[in-house]
């Protein structure tokens, strides 16, 4: 399908910046596959003018580095696919591009696809029975400094015995778990050897958990039997703890 | 200080509790360190900062053009206090200050660069609001309805016709007509802001056209009007439904032949001006109720934005809440993260007839009286609490405790055994999580004997 890419250039690269890039190199694929680039100057222009020049190119996609909402939701809807945060070459870009393997970054809101919500008091109260029930001591919270840790577990490491300490955030206090688990990330530093997010797993919350290595914890998990106290597996943790990898080696299956 | 693990564990720590952001990068410009105030302000985390090109990660206005830190690298020279905007991980653009200094080893050799930064989007906040300074990139909307506004702005600004904004109080008409200031041809001009609900009759030729001395009793000098003061600019009249018709032929005449004639004078001035104007009122009814001249109407009737009230726009409301919230921290020096989900649900129900700025005034009652991080339901203005629409929970609180606790179990033990004692089949059959399930339980003993 023919169809039309800007990329704002720096030198080769895709430029970091599509208000301030001084360069937009314009790709016209033709139904065969075959690629025509024209490179456009677009210095002294504004935001909005950018705008219009992609529309006035009647440009299907625009690949960028940085780009601001406003933009970006302009241009979306205006029918233009945004992909933005792209680095690299042009030419890499470009490519990955029209093999499919540039995604379009998901929208870090939503107010309609929240995930199930639980209420906060049950999670907590699941959460602070399931670690009592492997062996955890778990109290609450009390520093308010440290919101929106809801809850402290701690354990002896089973196989060298000395004490790790564990925040847990039940996530259900704020309407945007990505805020919520940066928030986490903020306040549980080094005095912590673990931080846990209980929510029900969503892209948003395994991306941002990952991003900030935080454990997310599903409270519609199993949890089996290798993970019962008396065995040399920390139990519900599934994210090895740096210096007691061997707490998290997995058991043999009965 | 003992080894040098050690001192890597100890200047982390002095790292992660500074509220500047402090990255390093190597002679490449590869980022090599990047504390927690770093992934505050740019919303990205360290692991994914560490070994991308600052430039992959900043996406700054200087990235292309005169880098601070490529400066720093090549003549070693330090840089201080240098204003700088990025793009922070939702596209929003945070304006910082910077500084840079050269990193070099025991033996002066250039190992890299570090960079401290400050986020500046407080005091920025704080001059747009003082100096009313907002911009089209200024209006927060995810609505296809303002999108289609968006579109046809720059060449609705472009054009210089009259503007007509038509929306509810609170919609955002000042910010449109900002807007189409700011991106018009006049933009280095003055831009002047007429409120025609609150002029009194016999001051509106004063006050706008102005005045020759004697012209009246306590006329002692000249005295140019606010037309004068836009020549070359923009006169923005808002609240044009409120003005009385003795006084809209008045701006008909300086609509039609773009000059007026101050009190007391007998010759007409000529004035180059972009007029806009805006209205709570649907101006055509208006005219059918013979309240506002017809050849007025259509001589503002140029170039029209409707703006959607909110509840017509509802999937603002997020966006609208977070702006809000981050406003309420700069203005109060708190640190409100979000409102609760339960918060959310009530806002997107309400109806918002004060639109935008009602909106504001409620997150801004929050502030008041939250002490904590999140808003909760509590916090809520009382007539809010009371007016929110009843979400499925809170019909269910309103039942009877005893005879609900009875239902509810009973509805329990049937989806129990309609699903053969399969817990997560039976939550879901009930609308309710595993989680919550697994209380009900508990509370009412089902299962435990």
């Amino acid at each position: 399908m023919a169809m039309t890419v800007a990329i704002p250039r720096f030198n080769d690269l895709v430029a970091p910046r599509f208000e301030v890039a001084r360069y937009f190199v314009i790709a016209r694929i033709d139904a065969a596959g075959k690629i025509e680039r024209e490179t456009v100057q677009c210095s002294g222009c504004v935001g909005l003018g950018r705008v219009q020049l992609l529309i006035d190119q009647r440009v299907d996609a625009l690949i960028c580095g940085g780009i601001r909402r406003v933009y970006r939701d302009l241009l979306s809807s205006r029918g233009i696919d945004v992909i933005d945060h792209a680095v690299g070459t042009v030419d890499t870009a470009l490519d990955a591009y029209l093999r499919n393997d540039l995604q379009k970054e998901e929208e870090s809101v939503s107010c309609l696809d929240q995930g199930p919500r639980i209420p906060l008091e049950d999670l907590i109260c699941w959460t602070k029975e399931l670690f009592t029930e492997h062996g955890y001591a778990v109290h609450d919270a009390a520093d308010r400094a440290l919101f929106p840790v809801d809850l402290v577990a701690e354990i002896k490491c089973p196989v060298c015995n000395k004490p790790l300490r564990i925040a847990i955030c039940c996530g259900a206090h704020a309407y945007r778990c990505d805020q919520e688990i940066q928030q986490l990330h903020q306040v549980a530093g080094p005095d912590f050897h673990a931080r846990v997010y209980v929510h029900p797993t969503t892209a948003q919350a395994q991306r941002c958990c990952l991003d900030y290595d935080i454990e997310l914890l599903d409270p519609n998990r199993r949890f089996t039997a290798c993970e019962r106290p008396g065995s040399h597996r920390l139990p519900i943790l599934q994210n090895a703890i740096p210096g007691h990898e061997r707490a998290f080696a997995r058991a043999p299956e009965r | 200080m003992g080894n040098s693990l050690d001192d890597d564990r100890f200047f982390k720590v002095i790292l992660s509790s500074i509220a500047d952001g402090v990255f390093t990068v190597d002679s490449q410009r590869i980022i090599t360190s990047f504390n927690s105030a770093a992934e505050k302000i740019t919303g990205i985390p360290a692991s994914q900062a560490i070994g991308k090109r600052c430039y992959e990660v900043f996406h700054a206005d200087i990235c292309e053009q005169g880098c601070l830190l490529e400066k720093t690298l090549q003549t070693g020279k330090e840089s201080i206090d240098q204003p700088v905007s990025i793009v922070n991980s939702e596209g929003e653009s945070i304006p910082i200050s910077i500084s840079t200094s050269v990193l070099r080893d025991a033996d002066g050799q250039v190992l890299g660069a570090v960079e401290t930064f400050r986020d500046l989007s407080t005091i920025e906040q704080l001059r747009k609001e003082l100096f009313k300074n907002y911009s089209f990139e200024d209006i927060i909307s995810k609505s296809p309805r303002i999108h289609k506004l968006f579109a046809i702005l720059p060449d609705g600004a472009a054009s210089d016709s009259t503007v007509l904004i038509q929306g509810p109080s609170g919609s955002g008409k000042e910010l449109f007509a900002r807007a189409i200031h700011n991106l018009s041809s006049r933009r280095t001009n003055n831009y002047v802001v007429i409120n025609c609900g609150t002029l009194p009759v016999q001051l509106f030729e004063s006050e706008l056209f102005g005045y020759k001395a004697g012209a009246f009793t306590d006329a002692k000098k000249d005295k140019s009007g606010k037309i004068a003061r836009a020549d070359g600019g923009t006169v923005f009249c808002d609240e044009i439904g409120e003005l009385p018709l003795s006084t809209q032929v008045k701006l008909l005449r300086l609509l039609q032949q773009r000059e007026y004639e101050p009190l007391g004078s007998t010759s007409p001035v000529s004035v180059d001006i972009r007029v806009v104007v805006a209205t709570n009122r649907n101006l055509k009814d208006l005219v059918a109720a013979g309240k506002f001249r017809d050849d007025l109407y259509f001589r503002i009737d140029v170039v029209r934005f409707d703006l959607p009230a909110l509840k017509e726009r509802r999937e603002d409301v997020p966006y609208l809440v977070d702006h809000f919230i981050k406003l309420n921290n700069a203005r109060r020096a708190k640190n409100i993260v979000s409102v609760s989900p339960e918060v959310m649900d009530i806002l997107m129900r309400h109806e918002f007839a004060g639109n935008v700025r009602e909106l504001e005034n409620i997150i801004e009652y929050c502030f008041v009286v939250c002490h904590g991080n999140v808003i909760g339901r509590e916090h809520l203005p009382a007539e809010i609490q009371e007016t929110a629409l009843p979400s499925d929970d809170s019909t269910e609180r309103r039942i009877d405790p005893l005879s609900a606790a009875i239902d509810e179990r009973s509805r329990i033990e049937v989806a129990l055994k309609e699903h053969q004692g399969n817990k997560t089949r039976a939550a879901r059959a009930l609308g309710i999580d595993r989680t919550t399930l697994w209380r009900r339980l508990k509370r009412y003993g089902i299962g435990q004997s």
